[in-house]
């Protein structure tokens, strides 16, 4: 079962990481290798699994029971794990570089190599509690990272009000869970929709209500998480307060982690009609897009401005959500699993390109970096690589991934959906082509002149996502089959009853 | 107090767990005191696994359902994460801003 190979590639990998970061000692910065070449194992292993045996949608269960717990490596599974280990690859190596200075690298590893199993651990959950242990795991690890160097404010403070917001969130999530054991006796994922199937026949208010009360505490617990309109106020503090590699997780990744809970668990019960969400999740995404687009404009810390922008690209990710729910279930699935790919690596690109500018000139306000493009080119090149992805520029990712996005939307009727969703792409291609024009065309400032060189290691994890990028870019339908296949699963065909 | 209000065990137990998160929630929304804070988060894990036992109260069978047990004291082991990495990070709070006033430490930050 490959499920439980990957956790035990990744867990024994986790808990060898203290053990060896004490005998290397001194050179523990090392371990930045041994992280990266776990994640390159996992993903080898995965895609050889898959080529040689296929991949199957039953799940694996300790015992046959309706309590027993459940992993399954689906589509969707296979969907999440390549974009969590391809990014989280990527930043294992620019940790290399980036962490170089720092001390207490063998406790940065460990709780990477702990948010990464936590990751892929959700992926592959096929009962709320399981998913939910593997949620606090990665929940916690993140907690710690984002406080990692406690020496600072900022990151102490960001990291508390991260802990308070999203501790209460998965608490919801844990409420949501009680609740669903309550009613159904069972967590597994096929019960749930077994028991929604049951109750469409008699859709009156008394057998609704705890239902309703389920799907509310798990859009407001993973909410908090992937950080949509009325719960983002940690992610703008948090995420910059992060180092970069862990930024460009916390951006890229760990928000999706939410999205994934919407989509494995709570789009199965929507779908089974006797529940409309419609409403609400069209409210969301309208206001999870516009608000956090305007705040954006007025940003000179750049981190805080992508920080806003992920904000923004959860709400187009939303916008497959309304669409699934709004009756195009398949395009709606699909649109949303290929924004996911494309912003996970976009985004990841463009705090990994902010993380070498911090590198080399140790500042993250805008007006010092003007004229980075005439002095070092690659990592600007980077980060407006990253930049045009997420405006949607053709040639890139981000344009396939927004295009699906907004024919999903049309092909739902979501009009006004769709219009918004062009128009805070215009508005924010605004914000991004300005920062691109000052970054190449600008004078170099003071800052610029005295940048140090990056370390090879930020230079190898940069031209390796903007080789993995250009490729997407150009055969989007590598992104479009693996989504597609995902959204099959997810969208099964309407039932005859 | 259950014989006043005519309600069974179980529902009193429901009917606890959530008085005991609506007050978590109240503690994290109000209070100002980082540590009352991390109580309030403390006093909704609580509710919520009172309710896991709760729930299991109305299971009907010869045995008792054993899930919900289980299922709380793996989530008690999680909160007790939780509360120490909460706990270790008010400490760094204190240490760095000598004050534990969310209202203070924003001022402080900018």
């Amino acid at each position: 079962m490959v499920a439980v190979d990957i956790l035990l590639i990744l867990g024994v990998g986790t808990f060898l990481t203290p053990v060896i970061g004490y005998f290397l000692g001194d050179k523990e910065r090392l371990l930045g290798y041994y992280v990266a070449a776990l994640h390159g194992i996992a993903l080898i292993y995965i895609y050889l699994n898959v080529i040689y045996s296929g991949v199957s949608s039953e799940p694996f269960y300790v015992f046959r029971s309706p309590v027993s717990s459940a992993l399954i490596f689906d589509y969707v599974s296979l969907f999440f794990t390549t974009v969590f280990l391809i990014v989280g690859f990527v930043s294992a190596i620019h940790s290399i570089g980036y962490m170089a200075r720092d001390r207490n690298l063998t406790i940065y590893y460990t709780l990477y190599l702990m948010m990464m199993l936590g990751l892929i651990g959700l992926s592959m959950a096929y009962d709320l509690f399981t998913f939910f242990v593997f949620w606090e795991a990665m929940a916690i690890s993140s907690y710690v990272l984002v406080a990692f160097r406690y020496h600072l404010d900022e990151p102490v403070e960001a990291g508390m009000k991260y802990l308070i917001m999203s501790g209460v969130g998965s608490l919801l999530v844990l409420y949501a869970i009680s609740l669903t054991y309550g009613l159904i006796g069972s967590l597994r994922l096929d019960y749930i929709v077994q028991y929604m199937i049951s109750i469409i026949s008699f859709a009156s208010i008394e057998y609704l209500t705890i239902p309703i009360l389920i799907v509310t505490l798990l859009l407001v617990g993973f909410g908090i998480k992937a950080a949509y309109f009325p719960f983002w106020t940690w992610l703008p503090d948090a995420h910059p307060a992060a180092p970069s590699p862990i930024s460009a997780l916390l951006s890229g990744i760990v928000i999706k982690a939410g999205i994934l809970g919407i989509m494995r668990f709570v789009l199965p019960i929507l779908i089974q009609k006797p529940l409309s969400f419609g409403p609400p999740i069209y409210a969301l995404a309208i206001l999870t897009m516009t608000v956090p687009n305007i705040i954006a404009l007025m940003q000179d810390d750049i981190k805080r401005l992508l920080a806003y922008s992920s904000i923004v690209n959860i709400g187009f990710i939303l916008i497959g959500i309304a669409a699934y729910v709004y009756g195009s279930p398949l395009y709606g699935a699909a649109a949303s699993l290929s924004h996911v790919l494309s912003h996970a690596l976009g985004k990841g690109l463009g705090f990994l390109a902010v993380g070498g500018i911090i590198y080399m000139m140790e500042t993250r306000s805008i007006r010092s970096m003007y004229g980075l493009g005439r002095k070092r080119p690659l990592v600007a090149l980077a980060l407006s690589m990253a930049l045009l992805s997420l405006a949607g520029m053709p040639p890139l990712p981000g344009f396939w991934s927004k295009w699906l996005l907004i024919l999903s939307a049309i092909h739902s009727k979501l009009w006004i959906l769709a219009f918004l969703g062009v128009f805070n792409s215009v508005l924010a291609v605004l914000y991004y082509i300005w920062l691109i024009q000052r970054i190449f065309f600008a004078e170099p400032t003071e800052e610029v002149e005295h940048a140090h060189e990056a370390h090879p290691a930020i230079k190898a994890a940069l031209m390796i996502l903007m080789g993995i990028m250009i490729l997407i870019g150009l055969y989007p339908q590598l992104m479009y089959e693996l989504a597609f296949r995902a959204s099959e699963i997810l969208s099964p065909l309407p039932r005859i009853l | 107090m259950i014989d006043i209000l005519n309600l069974s065990i179980g529902e009193a137990l429901v009917l606890t767990s959530v008085l005991l998160v609506a007050i978590g929630l109240f503690a994290v929304v109000t209070r100002r005191n980082l540590l009352r804070i991390v109580i309030g988060i403390e006093i909704i894990a609580t509710g919520v696994n009172l309710n896991f036992i709760a729930m299991s109260i109305f299971k009907h069978g010869p045995y008792i359902d054993p899930t919900a047990h289980a299922l709380t004291i793996i989530s008690i082991v999680l909160d007790g994460a939780l509360v120490g990495v909460a706990l270790a990070l008010t400490l760094v709070v204190y240490r760095k801003f000598r004050t534990l006033d969310t209202d203070e430490i924003r001022r402080l930050r900018w």
